[in-house]
């Protein structure tokens, strides 16, 4: 992540290091759970909000943030450690950064997945790594 | 390393990060997964190294991690959780973990920490070693894994009556643990005991 920008949408570091300790394989098997996740999640999170279940929102939104650490996805991490403190009442425009921010990031990584050059990602300038990685809206 | 670890979170992909991480450190061991604190205390009989989140589905916080630590000793547990809170590592050191790591650690890292907890070492922040000793996360880590669970119920607004079938306790003993608790932590009442342990979590 750059100093003084929004937060990334897919940390380029995180990336490298996934490359760096495991197989192709099983940086693929991490991400296509992910892509589920960033899918499922922000729906479920809304559903729980709109049925008044801000508990269950809060958890789901907690579930998410712990993937997207793991995955190194700054931008919806960043969102979703917000949401679990956010009072109820702000939860439903946050349920839309959520999905806004969520849809983002899975762009993103499907299209590393599609492209799964490791070696041309690993290297580059942080402007580079700006234009690869995306940030937060 | 042993031939065993149980990796516990109710993530499937963390779980699936943490066993490559665990098998790039022995690609030997067998590595069971829990997504639950009951599952955990099904899988965990016989293994060596468990890792665990904090945030279950029916264990929030250290409580659960007391419990495990009760119940299989002789297991090094490495936490892995999302939370970053140098007074919460504590409470894990306090509760015998041999180490903390957040999930946003890069997964080389969490290869490094793994070996390191697995060889009989411990992985903690250097934040820890400045952290204070009198303070509210300190007080609830000083209590038992059994007051820890009293606590936990006394939350949920249970009676001493009530905690005490749900323990399988005496109500005498509930009663015991719950003094013990307001002493331990310094507060005259069971409300502003609940409210030192909900004001460790915000």
């Amino acid at each position: 992540m750059i100093e003084g920008d929004a937060p990334v949408l897919l940390n380029e570091a995180t990336k490298q290091d996934l490359n760096e300790v495991l197989t192709p394989a099983q940086i693929a098997r991490l991400f296509d759970s992910f892509l589920l996740d960033l899918l499922r999640a922000p729906e479920e999170f809304r559903h729980a909000v709109e049925t008044d279940e801000p508990d269950l929102a809060r958890r789901s939104a907690h579930r998410l943030k712990g993937a997207a650490l793991c995955m190194g996805a700054d931008a919806v991490a960043t969102l979703a450690s917000l949401i679990e403190r956010a009072p109820p009442g702000e939860l439903m425009s946050l349920s839309s950064k959520l999905i806004e921010v969520a849809g983002a990031t899975r762009a993103i990584c499907r299209r590393l997945l599609t492209e799964d050059q490791p070696e041309a990602t690993a290297t580059g300038s942080a402007n580079r790594r700006r234009r690869a990685c995306g940030h937060g809206v | 390393m042993g031939s065993k670890a149980v990796v516990v979170d109710d993530h499937p992909m963390c779980r699936a990060a943490a066993a490559m991480a665990i098998n790039a450190v022995d690609p030997e061991i067998v590595v069971a997964e829990a997504s639950s604190l009951a599952e955990a205390l099904e899988q965990a009989c016989d293994a060596d190294l468990l890792t665990f989140d904090l945030g279950l589905p029916d264990s929030s916080g250290v409580i659960g991690l007391g419990t495990l630590r009760e119940r299989f000793p002789a297991a090094s547990v490495l936490v892995i959780s999302g939370v970053t809170n140098p007074a919460i590592e504590r409470q894990i050191e306090r509760l015998g973990a041999r180490g903390f790591l957040t999930k946003a650690a890069p997964i080389s890292e969490m290869v490094q920490a793994i070996a390191a907890v697995s060889a009989g070492g411990r992985w903690f922040s250097n934040e820890l070693a400045n952290f204070g000793e009198d303070d509210d996360f300190s007080r609830l880590a000083s209590l038992t894994p059994a007051q820890a669970r009293v606590l936990a119920a006394m939350e949920t607004g249970r009676l001493n009556k009530q905690i005490a079938h749900d323990l399988g306790l005496s109500e005498i003993t509930v009663k015991a643990h719950v003094k013990a608790i307001l002493k331990k932590l310094s507060t005259p009442n069971r409300t502003q005991a609940i409210l030192m342990l909900r004001g460790t979590r915000a």
